[in-house]
């Protein structure tokens, strides 16, 4: 009989969570902070 | 928090929470998966804090309609497969404030149906008039709603829950995506039929009016049957891996092992939803 953590066996070791083998991660995006808002641009008035 | 209607409109009216959790925020229902990532990005960007990938943030996830029992148990088996982490649950995983509270009881699930709280019908739902594609202003119920827990979720799994819990939904309501949905259901039982596990969908994963449904044990059951078979699945990908490493990402896309189809699953019906909706934009026949 071999026993869980005796020298020359594998542990048990039940992960409660493994990535799925056949999903690729896709990078997280990074934050950018917003680009400034333009001046509200007034027409010029058309005489 | 007041960007979101106050501490009053989403945390101190707000019975439900898991059984672990200290606070159970609820965010505001929104069109999209992307819009509900992008919604759960900006939460993460302002306070400097992951909520996607994070052990101690658990990500319900709720889709509009109450779908039936054997939909319900899609749903999740659909997620669970689907997504990009592999989870060993525990019972109480699943315990919620609701879960032995009367009138609604939720049991402990993966799915959840709401408590008849408030619920915003005011979204679109695409619907078929002959071969008329039309918009209707308001969803097809007053209420009710399929909630799914995902433990520590991922922006994947938002967006497969949202795919899934259309098509589902429409196939039951008869919306536009219904024969998709229907299309879908059927290739999504056969393919747990070729791994002898189509008794899962019989096991109940959602809890509902009907007193069989009540049994926490029997659904854990098949959820374990499940986890044990995926865990299998991983774990001779994984030594395939490492015997044959040169052509493991070739045997791993030619396995036609479960974790590999269901993603081939979604992939195919994502890109069909997508077609389909790029030859309406053009003006086309669907």
């Amino acid at each position: 009989m071999i026993c869980a953590h005796q020298p020359g066996s594998e542990p048990i070791d039940i992960p409660e969570t493994i990535p799925n083998p056949v999903v690729v991660p896709k990078p997280t995006p990074t934050p950018t902070e917003p680009a400034p808002k333009e001046p509200v641009r007034i027409p010029e008035k058309i005489l | 928090m007041d960007g979101l209607g106050g501490a009053h409109k989403i945390l101190d009216v707000n019975y439900y929470k898991h059984s672990r959790a200290s606070l159970c925020l609820v965010l505001p229902p929104v069109g999209s998966a992307r819009s509900a990532i992008l919604l759960l990005e900006c939460i993460e960007h302002f306070i400097g804090f992951a909520l996607f990938g994070n052990p101690d943030i658990q990500i319900q996830v709720c889709s509009p309609g109450r779908l039936d029992a054997r939909r319900s148990a899609l749903l999740a088996i659909g997620f669970y497969l689907g997504s990009d982490t592999l989870r060993r649950y525990t019972l109480g995983d699943l315990a919620t404030s609701f879960a032995e509270r009367e009138p609604y009881s939720r049991g402990r699930r993966l799915v959840l149906y709401d408590a008849e709280g408030d619920f915003d019908r005011n979204f679109g739902w695409w619907k078929e008039s002959g071969k008329q594609h039309l918009v209707e202003p308001q969803l097809p119920f007053k209420n009710g709603r399929s909630d799914l827990l995902t433990g520590s979720g991922s922006r994947l799994d938002i967006e497969n829950i949202n795919l899934l819990a259309t098509l589902l939904v429409h196939a039951q309501y008869r919306g536009y995506w219904g024969q998709l949905g229907m299309q879908f259901q059927e290739e999504m039982e056969a393919l747990l039929e070729r791994h002898v596990l189509k008794g899962l969908v019989d096991a109940p994963w959602v809890r509902t009016d009907d007193p069989e449904s009540d049994d926490d044990d029997r659904f854990f059951a098949a959820l374990q049957e499940l986890v044990a078979y995926a865990f299998e699945e991983s774990a001779r990908i994984k030594k395939e891996g490492r015997l044959f490493p040169g052509w493991h990402e070739e045997r791993v896309r030619s396995s036609r092992g479960i974790l590999q189809e269901v993603q081939s699953l979604l992939q195919k019906y994502r890109s069909e939803l997508v077609r389909q909706s790029d030859l309406l934009d053009q003006g086309g026949r669907a």
